[in-house]
């Protein structure tokens, strides 16, 4: 099995937390798949903007030929991959398909991080090492919560590692409301206001520990968001 | 209404501004109302019942074409309604309601909700008119003695009000005493005076939710139950909506069941108590016969049967996808600027009345999806905000302003590197390919 690692462009900002985030993930796929250098944007913020056109017809190609041989393709973000997985979903152009050597569809199967480690490499891996406390889960997008499979392998995955215990959704939880993206671009101050609610929401519910994936999705996709948290 | 959808980002600023003066907590309540209107629990227990209703709501609301509503205006026409009237545009629909009201000698008008009277400013051109108009619906009643305060949600207009701001408002209308300024001598006293005007009216108008083609008659959904004496009370009746209302049967697979059972659920995610109401249009007694108008509100609305975002007709105006979207939540629904708010609102409202006359809205989503997985009739809403949005792109209209560039510093100031400034250029060109930054 032969694994591409699409690193995204969190893993390329200068953000400490998502450069951290980034290498340790990229070091860990580097001992037996593949990280290309030249890797960009998935596209998505075109897509989701408005520049639909553009976006489809470049971002496929570049996955594809970069990609080629790969069994799967991982990323650390539920939205890249999703972007990928429906935009190689549809048969190849005739570029892409110079790229891919001929075949109308791809090979590689577009998957999250999360979503791969619990689901398809779990009983490969040892978990190196110990976490003691207790984490909140907060709940997904309801676009990636739709299937359930990838909030199944968060829950798996975070089971096997020693001393951790989880905690499902308190009294506040809410599904996530996506405030990060290119909507902190548009709308700083909405999405800094739904950031506040979040945290407020995480706080109010009174886990021991603040929730490491909340901040996350505060922090690494918005920088207005990580503005608003912060204040 | 006035239509002010340009002016979302500053509507939406303003509100934050007024919810962070500690001097009006109106706001804030306003907020926890609209986050317990969701009742996340409770929809979720609900969600696995509904599934099945959800699809045959969606094909019931799919079939809405123009030929049915010829068939319609015929059956309406059988049902001894004194006149359909179809396909009516906006700055007529006034005018023949005054003249509906002119022919009966009509004095007083009593009227339940209409989303599409909202559009075209009803009330204030009967008023105009010289006629008494009295809102029975409480809400719509409330932003009445407000001066026709505009609605901040499709379901519960005066959502944003404070028990306390209604009292005032009571007060100042009905001249109550100061210890009559609770819930129930509020409540109580409106019921007093809405009896007397029920009684006295000379014509009711009422919404519609579904006009049933084959047999011409319009059914009504109330928790109040104040459209069914709307429609019986007064002789005369006028029933306004628009012409994607119009369902082919009361039953079988286009029928109008499922829709007006999802319609009461979905508003406010709770089991509520609602009057279905039916409306044949024959009265054995009635001096004057019902009539019906079916209404394309806006010059925009038979446009959109052929585009893009059709499916946004398939709305029953049940309100789910505001209930559910965080950016609503947190804006309200007055930054949206026009009579829809929340995420059907994002889409109506621009293909109503322009694309280029709500340049923020297709973009005032986060994309989350919350709305299209609440929506009873299964509109896909974020995919129809992703069409809105490419349309925008491909007539080049700028959404948000470029961003004001930083104020030089002095001469002492040190010059950035080569590389920084090479990633600010490309930020640029990276920011203004997606619309613009916004202005600090």
């Amino acid at each position: 099995m032969r694994v591409g690692f699409f690193v995204t462009c969190l893993g390329r900002s200068d953000a400490a937390v998502d450069r951290l985030r980034g290498d340790q993930t990229a070091r860990d796929r580097r001992r037996r798949g593949l990280v290309p250098p030249t890797q960009t944007c998935c596209g998505q913020p075109g897509v989701q903007l408005r520049a639909t056109a553009p976006a489809r017809r470049r971002s496929p190609r570049k996955v594809v030929a970069e990609f080629e041989g790969c069994d799967y393709l991982v990323a650390p973000s539920g939205s890249c991959s999703g972007m990928i997985k429906t935009a190689l979903r549809r048969p190849l152009s005739a570029t892409t398909r110079r790229c891919a050597r001929g075949r109308t569809r791809s090979r590689q199967r577009p998957c999250e991080l999360t979503d791969f480690l619990g689901q398809r490499a779990a009983s490969s891996h040892a978990v190196p090492g110990s976490l003691r406390g207790q984490r909140h889960l907060p709940r997904l997008l309801r676009r990636a919560a739709r299937d359930g499979r990838q909030d199944a392998s968060r829950a798996t995955l975070l089971a096997t590692v020693p001393g951790l215990k989880t905690r499902r959704d308190g009294r506040n939880a809410r599904p996530a409301a996506g405030f990060g993206g290119t909507f902190a671009l548009k709308f700083g101050e909405i999405s800094t206001r739904l950031a506040d609610n979040k945290c407020q929401h995480i706080a109010d519910d009174a886990a021991p520990t603040p929730s490491c994936w909340a901040i996350w999705a505060a922090c690494s996709t918005s920088r207005a968001g990580c503005a608003g948290a912060a204040t | 209404m006035q239509i002010a959808s340009m002016h979302f980002k500053e509507r939406a600023h303003a509100k934050h501004r007024r919810r962070a003066a500690p001097a009006q907590p109106a706001e804030d309540q306003g907020q926890v109302r609209r986050q317990a209107a969701r009742g996340d629990d409770r929809a979720r227990r609900f969600r696995g019942a509904r599934a099945r209703p959800r699809r045959r709501s969606a094909s019931a609301r799919s079939t809405t074409s123009t030929s049915w509503l010829e068939i319609f205006e015929r059956n309406a026409d059988g049902a001894r309604r004194d006149r359909a009237a179809g396909r009516r545009r906006q700055p007529t629909i006034n005018a023949h309601v005054l003249d509906i009201a002119a022919r009966h000698g009509v004095r007083k008008i009593i009227k339940s909700k209409s989303m599409v009277s909202e559009e075209s400013e009803l009330d204030r051109a009967i008023e105009a008119a010289g006629s008494q108009v009295v809102e029975t619906d409480l809400g719509e009643y409330i932003l009445q003695i407000n001066d026709y305060e505009p609605p901040s949600h499709i379901i519960g207009p005066a959502l944003h009000k404070s028990k306390e701001e209604v009292a005032d408002l009571f007060a100042q209308a009905h001249g109550d005493a100061a210890q009559d300024r609770d819930r129930a001598s509020c409540a109580s006293r409106r019921a007093e005076c809405c009896g007397t005007h029920y009684l006295t009216a000379d014509m009711g108008i009422s919404g519609g939710n579904f006009f049933v083609a084959e047999t011409g008659s319009v059914v009504l959904v109330t928790n109040e139950g104040n459209a069914t004496l709307t429609t019986t009370l007064p002789k005369v009746h006028v029933a306004i909506s628009g012409i994607e209302k119009i369902v082919p049967t009361l039953g079988g697979r286009g029928d109008a069941d499922a829709p007006a059972a999802a319609l009461g659920d979905r508003a406010v995610d709770l089991e509520l108590r609602r009057h279905p109401d039916r409306d044949e249009g024959r009265r054995a007694s009635s001096t004057a016969p019902s009539t019906c108008t079916s209404s394309s509100s806006m010059p925009g609305a038979p446009a959109v049967l052929g585009s893009d975002v059709r499916e946004a007709l398939r709305c029953i105006r049940c309100g789910a996808c505001m209930n559910h979207c965080p950016v609503y939540q947190n804006v309200g629904g007055h930054s949206y600027g026009w009579v829809y708010p929340g995420p059907i609102g994002s889409i109506l409202t621009p293909t109503y009345i322009g694309l280029e006359n709500a340049l923020d809205l297709p973009q005032a989503s986060t994309m989350c999806n919350q709305c299209g997985v609440v929506c009873p009739v299964k509109i896909p809403l974020p995919d129809l905000l992703r069409k809105l949005r490419e349309q925008q792109f491909d007539a080049r209209l700028a959404t948000v302003v470029r961003a004001r560039r930083p104020a030089r510093a002095g001469r002492g100031s040190r010059r950035s590197p080569g590389s920084t400034r090479w990633r600010r250029a490309s930020a640029r060109g990276c920011s203004s390919w997606m619309g613009g930054r916004e202005t600090a």
